[in-house]
């Protein structure tokens, strides 16, 4: 190929006894993507091009992205961070990435300017796999802001494989809450018909301004179909599933409520009551680690991380939140975290049901220790948020251990309901 | 008649399906149904496309009714597609082939927007296998232009304005679009040309049955239109629904050419509510409109009459092409002048329309029964908008073929915009062994797979059912092995013993055994025997059990000799008592057609 033509531009090709008129898209390991006029993408080897026509030179256009639109006097406020509902194609290249603006949010979802006025703010545009401590304390501190301006509810916006996380932490760090806090997104990308991406804003922003709560949510589809969302506790709240659209699942708690597109909401259960004024504290210790343990599981894993002098480590054992004791070493680990003073929180990997320590002896043997901390039917992913939060505050192993013992939002509860498995 | 006319036919494969591992079997069972709302979303170049946002103004909800046998959470759109069935792709590039077509190394599969619902997620996969080739019918050489190997859509079960149902069984089950160029014909041609395109497909591995062959025919007659005709699959109506079509748009162009001018006198704004004017009417359309406190909207037509009652169709007028519209657009219908009096309105009522909308003579008027004035009066000026077009040009758009042979407006042709690439699919690169296996359709016809290869149809058809052509034809060119044992070797017995021991036997077996038989080494009859030694594990390989059971063909001099030998001593002519007995003594060592034939020559004698 000729070297001038570029990205960009409309071409005349005659390869392989064909004459293609179309606009390079792509130049890649020797091929040229020629998009055809029907639209259609083919693959041509450069080398087999037997000729080349520059028919029109091409332009980059770049398109311009408002970061912010809305009432200043808002009733709602969305934050968006990026993920799957922010992602536009690149319907040349084909490309996905994040890069919505505002405005195309409201696109999304125009029913959403029937709950009031509504500010959109882009604060971000990062997939969720790639969130940092940093980028929590700035959701934090936006939605807070949004919050002390009047906003009456608040919806983030973001990428669904760490939701959870984010939902979670800010429950710890956003205490009390004086309106609601709904985290959304979207399973399949919004440039598609199927997209869940509209009724999850739509219902997000129904639950934002009709639902009475003061806590950190997150809302997306109950089912595989578009008739209802969940509305559901942040930090007691999982993705369970790589691609569905109704992935997220309640984990040892009921929703709280269930809520429709034409605006109705099915109270389900009873939602914290919202503070007075809502506290913002983003005092976080992030060197906390957290593993899994393993049939095979020695000590290599938890004394890499006690050589590194970490704050603190997230075990999911098995079952109860069983560590194998078998080998000596595992013990011995234990003991030396117990003189440095590190904590050690106990969750399990079952994800569903409540540690126990007395039930199987080689539990209780550790169990003596103070360092080790059990933490009833909470979310792994929680209890690694709660200790990153709490070690913010204190050190004080005495201290780490009552405060992970107990709820400070409606993380862990102390009765295991029946119906609370597998919804 | 004299017609441009250019075909797009859609062939299903017959194979699983193209993105995941269901069956494509077609069935009524239902276990569990999905309820979605699809929107059209911005296309390429951030434009909706045409038709998907003109599907989308009408807010439908889309039930999914699927089977666990036929759909997974590929079709419930809830998973990525896995990746492509390589049995298709070889189809697709077999049928390439034999077109004579150029075929891209590399294929790209593309999203096409389609928000009629049909497809889960929004959109079909499709991608550009092969462009330029040929298809040589008795008479012509048509150009083909294009092939793309693509994802079936979903069945339609049920529709009305409110909602629709698809069954999934149909999604996803791998299809060809082949487009023709256009071909400058007339009816009877262009039927003939698409019966002989049927036959042509059954050299492949398709489906076959009532709705696994679908065409849409893009037509016009001079200084027409493109229109699209879409869904018919009953090639007996071709010559109708072509004639149909070209007088349409005949028709269409004398009424153009003659009142088109009057479209510049018609206003959409002056719209009169005549429920009033009608309170004491007979008419039981207008009772129940008025009992339901609908409001009737009418707009005066200046110097029309006759216009909306000429028919361009058959029984269809030009009325219609408006209320058609509507139906679709807005859920709506008219009734104009030319039907009154009609539909229980009188004479009377009739005259105090025109009055009320200061009609003379010669106007002519329209009114359609809304739910308010305001959403009514919306559709009113969708009715002159359609009205209008009708007098500039014949509308380039996609019909519906009905049952009898006429057509119905379904939706405005979709722009450039419908295309973009499907992301969740890697490039995918045709390997070299699909093309070698492709080779040898390069100039296949069932004449000369007859001629060269000694098959029939029914052979053929059968080889091609278990994708056993391409050995069957290589058997016989290297090793001279008759298509008929192919058939019984590899098909027949092969399935006896999987159906009864459970044991699938390997190709080389099978070969060896065939190579055996050719060679005469061994009798036909005894594959089956030798066959279920090995299965059951009486013998470990094929020479084992010949030589322990003594298999050596009988040579032919033995048989014939033996032949007589029983002729005399159980004084009989009867063959079947003759084998009878030949099986005693030599087992499967010889084959009991031999001994048929030896008593046939012996009779001529």
């Amino acid at each position: 190929m000729k070297k001038e033509a570029d990205i960009g531009y409309t071409v005349e090709i005659f390869f392989n006894g064909l004459n293609l008129h179309g606009t390079i898209i792509n130049e890649e390991e020797g091929n040229i993507f020629l998009k055809l006029k029907s639209g259609y993408d083919v693959v041509i080897p450069k080398n087999k091009i037997k000729k080349l026509k520059i028919l029109q030179r091409g332009e980059k256009k770049e398109a311009e992205i408002e970061n912010k639109i809305g009432d200043k006097n808002f009733d709602i406020k969305i934050l968006t961070t990026g993920g799957t509902i922010d992602s536009k194609i690149d319907y040349i290249t084909g490309g996905v990435s994040p890069g919505l603006s505002a405005s195309d949010y409201i696109k999304l979802a125009p029913e959403i300017m029937n709950y009031g006025k509504i500010s959109i703010e882009k604060i971000m545009s990062i997939l969720s796999e790639n969130i940092q401590v940093k980028d929590w304390i700035k959701i934090a501190k936006k939605v807070n802001e949004a919050i002390s301006a009047g906003g009456k509810g608040v919806v983030v916006t973001m990428g669904t494989d760490t939701m959870h996380y984010t939902a979670s932490m800010l429950s710890f760090m956003l205490n009390p809450l004086s309106v609601p806090l709904i985290f959304t997104g979207a399973q399949r990308s919004s440039d598609r018909g199927s997209s869940d991406a509209s009724m999850n804003l739509l219902t997000s922003v129904i639950a934002a301004s009709k639902v009475s709560a003061g806590e950190s949510m997150i809302c997306m589809h109950a089912t595989m179909n578009d008739s209802y969302n969940f509305l559901l506790r942040g930090n007691r709240t999982r993705k369970m599933h790589t691609e569905r659209r109704d992935a997220f699942r309640p984990i040892n708690s009921r929703p709280i409520a269930k809520v429709f597109p034409n605006g109705n909401i099915e109270m389900i259960s009873q939602p914290i009551k919202p503070g007075e004024k809502t506290h913002l504290d983003t005092k976080i210790d992030e060197n906390v680690k957290m593993i899994l343990t393993y049939p095979g599981f020695n000590a290599d894993d938890l004394d890499f991380y006690l050589k590194k002098k970490v704050s603190g480590i997230v075990i999911q054992g098995t079952g109860f939140g069983n560590i194998p004791m078998g080998n000596k070493s595992v013990y011995n680990s234990i003991v030396k975290a117990h003189e440095k003073g590190i904590p050690i929180v106990i969750t399990s990997q079952t994800i569903y049901g409540r540690t126990n320590r007395f039930v199987y002896s080689t539990l209780r043997e550790i169990s003596k220790f103070e360092n080790i901390i059990y933490v009833e039917d909470m979310l792994p992913e929680t209890a690694f948020t709660k200790l990153m939060f709490v070690l913010g505050h204190t050190h004080k192993i005495e201290k780490v251990k009552e405060l992970m013992e107990r709820p400070l939002a409606g993380e862990m509860s102390e009765r295991s309901e029946i119906d609370t498995f597998l919804i | 008649m004299k017609v441009r006319c250019g075909f797009e036919w859609h062939v299903q494969l017959d194979t699983s399906k193209l993105f995941c591992g269901c069956d494509s079997k077609i069935s009524d069972k239902i276990d569990y149904t999905i309820e979605r709302v699809l929107r059209a979303s911005a296309g390429e170049s951030g434009v909706k496309d045409v038709s998907a946002s003109f599907e989308e103004e009408r807010h439908r909800k889309v039930f999914y009714l699927g089977s666990r046998d036929s759909s997974c959470l590929v079709e419930a759109d809830e998973e990525p597609p896995h990746k492509l069935n390589e049995e298709a792709l070889q189809i697709a590039v077999n049928i390439a082939t034999a077109l004579k077509m150029k075929i891209f190394e590399n294929i790209i599969f593309m999203r096409k927007t389609i928000v009629d619902g049909s497809n889960t997620s929004g959109f079909q996969r499709t991608a550009l296998l092969g462009m330029d080739g040929e298809f040589r019918d008795k008479k012509k050489n048509i150009k083909i232009k294009t092939l793309m190997l693509e994802e079936d859509s979903a069945r339609k079960e049920k529709e009305d304005q409110n909602s629709i149902s698809y069954k999934l069984d149909r999604l996803g089950v791998p299809l060809v679009e082949i487009s023709t160029d256009v071909i400058d014909t007339d009816e009877n041609e262009a039927k003939e040309i698409a019966l002989e395109f049927g036959t042509f497909t059954r050299l492949f591995k398709v489906k076959r049955g009532i709705g696994t062959i679908r065409q849409d025919i893009n037509l016009s007659v001079e200084g027409g239109s493109r229109v699209e005709l879409k869904g018919f699959q009953n090639l007996r109506q071709m010559e109708k629904v072509i004639l149909n079509e070209g007088q349409r748009q005949q028709n269409l162009l004398k009424i153009i050419k003659e009142k088109g001018h009057l479209k510049s006198l018609l206003n959409e704004n002056q719209i009169t509510e005549i429920s009033g004017l009608l309170k004491g009417t007979e008419s039981r359309i207008i009772k129940e409109a008025i009992a339901n406190k609908n409001k009737i909207l009418a707009v005066k037509l200046p110097e029309m009459k006759g216009l909306l009652g000429s028919l361009i169709q058959m029984n269809k007028t030009f009325g219609a092409e408006i209320s058609d519209y509507l139906k679709i657009r807005n859920g709506a219908g008219i009734i104009h002048s030319d039907e009154l009096p009609g539909y229980g309105i009188s004479e009377i009522e009739k005259l105090s329309i025109e009055k009320a909308l200061g009609c003379e003579t010669g106007d002519a008027f329209m009114f359609s029964i809304v739910k308010d004035e305001e959403s009514g009066k919306e559709v009113v000026k969708n009715a002159i908008c359609r009205l209008k077009e009708l007098l500039t040009e014949v509308p380039s758009e996609v019909r519906v073929v009905n049952d009898d042979g006429t057509n119905s407006f379904l939706r405005p042709i979709g722009g450039e915009a419908r295309l973009y690439v499907e992301t969740d699919l890697p490039l995918i690169r045709i390997n070299k062994q699909i093309f070698e296996k492709a080779k040898i359709y390069k100039d296949i016809s069932i004449e000369k797979l007859g001629k060269e290869y000694g098959m029939d149809e029914e052979t053929v058809n059968l080889l091609i059912k278990e994708n056993k052509l391409n050995l069957a034809i290589k058997l016989r060119e290297d090793l001279k092995v008759s298509p008929k044992d192919i058939i019984k070797v590899m098909i027949n017995d092969a399935k006896y013993i999987k159906n009864k021991f459970g044991v699938e036997i390997n190709d080389e077996t099978l070969i060896y055994l065939l190579k055996k038989i050719s060679r005469n080494e061994i009798s036909r009859d005894s594959s089956r025997f030798i066959l279920e030694a090995l299965a059951s594990g009486d013998c470990k390989t094929v020479d084992e059990c010949i030589s322990k059971h003594k298999l050596q063909r009988v040579p032919e001099g033995t048989l014939r000799k033996e032949v007589k030998n029983i002729e005399t001593s159980l004084k009989t002519k009867d063959p079947v008592k003759i084998i009878t007995s030949l099986r005693e003594k030599f087992g499967f060592s010889f084959d009991a057609s031999d001994v048929v034939k030896i008593l046939k020559e012996d009779d001529t004698k």
